[in-house]
């Protein structure tokens, strides 16, 4: 009995947290931001600043419609469902407001496009990251 | 028959997109070129064979009968990012009007430079938002109801302008600070008894607003000089100048009837709350004009909707009523001007309104980018108030109730 409840202990203290804190926001390597704050991703996410703090031009990409990392994204970032960020953005798009971002079809693909490009950032998945890319903040 | 070709096509392209994933995106692979769209396709039944329910002013009315035409449309948007500073768009809108023509399909045609990450200017035909929900008003997936509330957005169907407007944005607490400034002309269709075109010309509007994820507050001032072409009114002013020097000298007073570049200003206030359970929206307008017709109007409305997962129950209190009272035509001391003193009144009722309405509705979000909404709307029009109406015989002379209940599929793609 103590054995099985150490193992339980021990899967709550070493995984759970894993699951909660595995969102990356992720950027180009020869990007000069290293880090984002929260406001500051919501602040490009939500289409209220077109530029990182130090004045650059952000691109910002998005995951793929309906997925379950863009679902669990805007949840935690700004408390709203996927209806909801649809509603936002349709708002702002067909009125001439602003751009939603650039969605990508999965986690490589949003590293491919970073890649290429110094001035896009992205949220992949933890297991998704590589050496290619420079973790600027994680969203839980 | 064209409303029902395209009402038809609508059905298939919203069965489609229920059938998808949600994800109907028409983005190419090119990050400068975009393509999106949105569409309606809504089924209205209201109650009265003389009083005609309608979104707009513009529109013609559903009466004692089902439609598909009037809540229903199809839009697409082309966006063109020529460089990080110059964009163009241009969005198309299909959907049942009195006439159709290239001009009224483009909802907006414009060039949009960003002088600094702060302020931007766009050229062309550009969104006005007047109210809070003016410049995508067409867009049926952003709105909690199956239409916007009538007695408020019913009488000022402009939401763009043939001019410039200029925005300056920036970052204050958690939230965003957007001012406005607008310059243009624009034209819309009234439609009652007989249709007038009305012209807006040196139209200039300013607004200030704030919003975060939860809030959004912001105040609207704009002007207008207004003009109405209109078949009836200037043969009746002739008519009651010529009466005047001719046996009815009280005629003279109502005979200043032409409205051309008269002085129109509206201010509005708008709020609203967005959280996860809760979703609450209001806002109260004035139309201060400078008419005999018409002196303008205060309306306002309180739209509350309870969030319950993927279903918005909603109920929404909206009226509006005319500055003064209802113009009346004296009697004339002459019997052969009976007559004139008739079609006088007939058209003074045009302009006059005072009315409310109480709706209940819930919205269902099928999918990421489809929803499902019913509504049953109660209007009260008081004794020839029903302007946001369209009345083929003129305004009712007694009170009257209007039940409407309308369903729509609204999506994006």
């Amino acid at each position: 009995m103590k054995w099985f409840l150490f193992i339980i202990t021990l899967f709550v203290c070493c995984f759970a947290p894993l699951s909660i804190a595995d969102i990356l926001v992720v950027a180009n390597k020869d990007n000069q931001i290293e880090t984002l704050t929260k406001k500051q991703i919501i602040d490009i996410y939500m289409g209220r600043k077109s530029t990182f703090p130090n004045g650059e031009v952000v691109l910002p990409i998005d995951q793929e419609t309906g997925s379950t990392i863009r679902k669990l994204f805007y949840k935690n970032l700004v408390n709203k469902t996927l209806s909801e960020i649809n509603t936002y953005w349709a708002r702002l798009l067909f009125s001439g407001r602003a751009t939603p971002p650039r969605p990508a079809n999965n986690g490589s693909s949003v590293i491919n496009i970073i890649k290429k490009n110094k001035s896009a950032i992205g949220y992949i998945n933890l297991e998704d990251v590589t050496d290619d890319v420079r973790v600027l903040n994680h969203v839980d | 028959m064209i409303s029902r070709k395209i009402s038809s096509k609508l059905i298939l392209l919203c069965i489609s997109t229920l059938f998808s994933d949600g994800s109907l995106a028409l983005e190419t692979n090119s990050s400068d070129f975009k393509i999106n769209g949105f569409g309606t396709v809504g089924l209205t039944k209201s109650s009265d064979k003389d009083l005609g329910f309608r979104e707009m002013v513009s529109q013609k009315g559903v009466f004692d009968e089902y439609d598909w035409g009037q809540n229903s449309n199809l839009g697409i948007q082309a966006n063109y990012y020529a460089t990080d500073k110059l964009d163009f768009g241009v969005q198309l809108l299909a959907k049942q009007r009195n006439e159709n023509s290239l001009d009224k399909t483009i909802t907006w045609a414009y060039l949009n430079y960003k002088i600094s990450p702060k302020i931007d200017i766009k050229l062309g035909r550009v969104g006005v938002d007047t109210f809070m929900m003016s410049d995508y008003r067409h867009v049926g997936f952003t709105h909690l109801w199956t239409h916007l509330p009538t007695e408020f957005y019913g009488a000022h169907p402009v939401n763009a302008v043939d001019g410039i407007d200029l925005v300056f944005k920036q970052s204050l607490f958690d939230g965003l600070l957007r001012a406005k400034i607008w310059l243009g002309q624009a034209k819309y269709d009234f439609y009652s008894s007989d249709l007038s075109e009305i012209e807006l010309n040196q139209l200039f509007g300013t607004n200030v607003s704030w919003e975060n994820d939860t809030w959004n507050f912001r105040l609207t001032y704009s002007q207008t000089k207004a003009k109405i072409k209109n078949n009836t009114i200037q043969p009746l002013e002739q008519a009651l100048q010529q009466a005047s020097l001719a046996g009815w000298p009280d005629a003279a007073k109502y005979s200043d009837l032409t409205i051309d570049n008269k002085l129109v200003s509206y201010y509005a206030a708008g709020l609203s709350y967005d959280s996860a359970d809760w979703l609450i929206q209001s806002e109260i307008g004035l139309i201060d004009a400078d008419s005999l017709l018409t002196s303008g109007a205060v309306s306002g409305y309180l739209s509350i909707g309870r969030k319950l997962g993927t279903v918005t129950p909603f109920i929404v209190g909206a009226w509006t009523k005319s500055l003064d009272d209802r113009l009346i035509m004296p009697a004339p001391t002459i019997g052969a001007y009976i007559p004139l003193q008739q079609i006088s009144q007939y058209v003074f009722d045009q302009f006059y309104t005072s009315e409310h309405t109480f709706s209940v509705g819930a919205r269902w979000d099928v999918q990421p980018k489809v929803a499902l909404k019913a509504q049953w709307d109660k209007t009260w029009i008081d004794e020839y108030g029903g302007l946001t109406l369209d009345r083929p015989n003129g305004a009712i002379a007694e009170k009257r109730q209007l039940d409407t209940f309308s369903i729509t599929i609204d999506f994006l793609f």
